[in-house]
């Protein structure tokens, strides 16, 4: 077996291992700070491969990505800002629990799950490339499509008390996804005539304003002269063997969700955590305690985002087609170095190969332990008053929008996207739904299309195939299980006022 | 100016939250129709077959339209309350700031010195008004620490010009 072939030595030099440590400290720092997420340390570190050998150049980009998985649940938790897309479901447990006076409690939970869903993504990784990319092979357009779906009908249905408003928010989403350039007619559609939106909108303008300035607008409209944690009594980054028992199974399910979700190209991170949230809270022996602080909210969506790195890099690596922005970047620099990831890649770089995944599971460990180190530091980040915080926050934020795109004009989109977010999310519309809908946007509308021409415009064609039916009924199930549990509880409160 | 005066000066009383739901709904649905129309314009340029670059977006904005008539009559069922908003003027005063520091930096450029004040004036705002002189020096050191930072990690480390 190659595996079994593989020169270790190949791996532990030195070079390697400090370009792990550069990539998992990298990518925990700029994955933490908001706006900032896995693309752009990838984006931000790509110069420095150039002059490296081709295992130490990937390693340097894989551990980067890795880490800055983890990193973005850091200020999820510490601020209620996600540092990254993926890191968003992360807040509403992880924040809770911060607010709760734990936040060195939130972190190591977040850790944990984000150290063993990324060696769950390895060894998925490793044992699982051929076969699984095979799979994700036999899926297309229609159950793309419906994949895209079922993660709107997901989200949706949990983040917001108003379902009307959630799919309002989801419907503002798909549409702010298709400003840009027609995929199909090459035609630019609601770009307003400005050149900056031909690309489609920044992402990251758009993840900045919708999350980390409207949050900055909630701090000052809440409490300026407070802080979260007046003590250091919450910052505690041990977790018991008790607690990491409660956790397995939500790290299980999530670990599991996250490496099924990364093979999928273009469904990445940010979907699989929220599946894996949606996934735990069913699971869970306490689902009403979601959304308060509830360490198995924490757990199932980082585990997931980290197994989500595995996946995604499973076709990358046997198929050549990058299954998000930040592997889409991973493979540059594989062409930079003359390396065209595919199936023949297995066998014309055995070496490199397998280099890759043992090294993605030395990532992994790299960030456990550099994370243990951190972790406290970024806890006590909390100890500085708000009105300290919010002047950081907001220049961070701003100066990632612009290390990002390069344009004014996207500072003042970001501040424009933050006061309408602020004012949408009191009024109860769902954000993150919103969100999860301008990424997913382009996939559903590309694989509704490409779709509905192969059936010349007959719907059959989403009842017709196997993987189809059987998203189509888990899409049926999300929605009418929660309504026949809330009509199964109206009449049982009706018996029993009738009974007093 | 208090907090209450100000919201009369936007437009009268605390806003309820059927009012802020309706206006919102009223601004959404006016969204769908713009986007309807630029949709079929779409259409109409491409002279496109049914499943072409409009088909998307016109399913898209019926659907918010249809959506947002829900939603208003399920609001008219609801009990109504107060709309949350505290600190309104902070708000406001932050966004103007912000707006003046994009606009200082893009036309006179002096990224750090603008970054510098820019982090000062927040800094102040936020003091409570008490506090202000007492905790100028701190303020200073904050902008300052904020704006190394800023040098050393984007400038020197990222090689991100501003």
């Amino acid at each position: 077996m190659d595996m079994l072939n593989f020169d270790f030595s190949s791996l532990f030099t030195l070079t390697n291992i400090l370009i792990i440590l550069l990539g998992t400290m990298v990518g925990l720092f700029i994955g933490s700070l908001p706006g900032l997420g896995a693309s752009v340390s990838i984006v931000l570190l790509l110069p420095l491969t150039f002059n490296l050998p081709p295992l130490a150049a990937i390693l340097l980009l894989v551990s980067a990505y890795q880490a800055a998985e983890y990193g973005g649940s850091i200020s999820s938790i510490i601020l209620g800002v996600p540092g990254t897309p993926a890191a968003a479901a992360t807040i509403l447990d992880g924040n809770a629990l911060s607010k709760k006076g734990s936040p060195g409690k939130a972190l190591i939970y977040s850790l944990t799950a984000s150290s063993i869903g990324g060696l769950f993504g390895g060894a998925v990784l490793l044992f699982f490339a051929e076969p699984i990319a095979r799979f994700a092979l036999q899926m297309s357009a229609p159950e793309f499509f419906l994949i895209g779906v079922l993660g709107l009908v997901a989200v949706a249905s949990i983040s917001s008390s108003d379902p009307m408003k959630s799919l309002i928010s989801v419907l503002l989403g798909l549409m702010l996804g298709t400003v840009g350039i027609d995929m199909f007619a090459a035609v630019s559609r609601f770009t307003l005539g400005r050149p900056e939106l031909m690309d489609g909108i920044s992402i990251v303008a758009l993840l900045v304003g919708m999350y980390a300035i409207s949050e900055i607008f909630t701090m000052i409209s809440k409490d300026l002269n407070g802080g979260y944690t007046p003590d250091t009594k919450g910052l505690k980054t041990r977790l018991t063997f008790n607690e990491f028992k409660k956790i397995i199974k939500p790290t299980a399910i999530g670990s599991t969700i996250g490496s099924i979700i990364g093979v999928f190209p273009g469904m990445g991170a940010g979907s699989s955590s929220w599946f894996a949230y949606i996934a735990a809270k069913k699971a869970s022996k306490n689902p009403e305690s979601f959304g308060t602080g509830n360490p198995e909210g924490i757990v199932a969506p980082e585990s997931a985002n980290n197994a989500t790195v595995g996946g995604a890099l499973v076709p990358l690596l046997s198929l050549g087609i990058p299954g998000s922005p930040a592997t889409a970047i991973i493979m540059g620099a594989f062409i930079v170095h003359g390396i065209r990831p595919g199936p023949n890649i297995f066998s014309s770089n055995t070496n490199l190969v397998y280099g890759i995944f043992f090294g993605f599971i030395l990532a992994t460990f790299a960030m456990y332990f550099l994370g243990r180190l951190i972790t406290p530091l970024f806890s006590r980040i909390l100890t500085v008053p708000i009105r300290i915080l919010i002047p950081a926050v907001f220049i961070l934020s701003i100066i990632g929008v612009y290390a990002s795109d390069k344009m004014f004009f996207y500072l003042w989109f970001a501040i424009i996207i933050g006061i309408i977010s602020f004012f949408l999310k009191g009024l109860n519309y769902s954000i993150p739904a919103l969100f999860l809908a301008f990424v997913l946007s382009p996939i559903i509308e590309e694989n509704l299309r490409r779709s509905l021409i192969i059936s010349q415009g007959s719907y059959s064609v989403f009842f017709t195939r196997l993987y189809s039916i059987i998203l189509l009924l888990i899409i049926i199930s999300i929605i009418v299980i929660p309504f026949l549990q809330r009509m199964k509880s109206k009449i049982r409160k009706k018996r029993i006022d009738k009974n007093f | 100016m208090n907090h209450i005066s100000l919201y009369k000066n936007l437009g009268g009383e605390f806003m309820s939250t059927k009012k802020a739901t309706y206006t919102s709904l009223i601004l959404i649905t006016l969204l769908a129709i713009g986007y309807l129309v630029e949709a079929n314009k779409l259409s109409a340029a491409n002279n496109s077959s049914t499943i072409g670059p409009s088909y998307f977006p016109t399913l898209l904005s019926i659907l918010l339209i249809i959506s947002c008539v829900v939603s208003w009559i399920q609001t008219m069922n609801k009990d109504d309350k107060k709309f949350p908003l505290d600190n309104l003027k902070v708000i406001f005063t932050t966004i103007s700031v912000t707006a003046f520091y994009f606009i200082s930096w893009y036309f006179i450029g002096y990224f750090y010195l603008n970054t510098f004040i820019f982090l000062m004036v927040l800094l102040i705002i936020y003091s409570p008004k008490k506090e202000i002189k007492k905790n100028l020096f701190i303020n200073l050191i904050t902008s300052g620490g904020i704006l190394i930072f800023i040098y050393v990690l984007f400038d020197l480390i990222l090689k991100i010009k501003f």
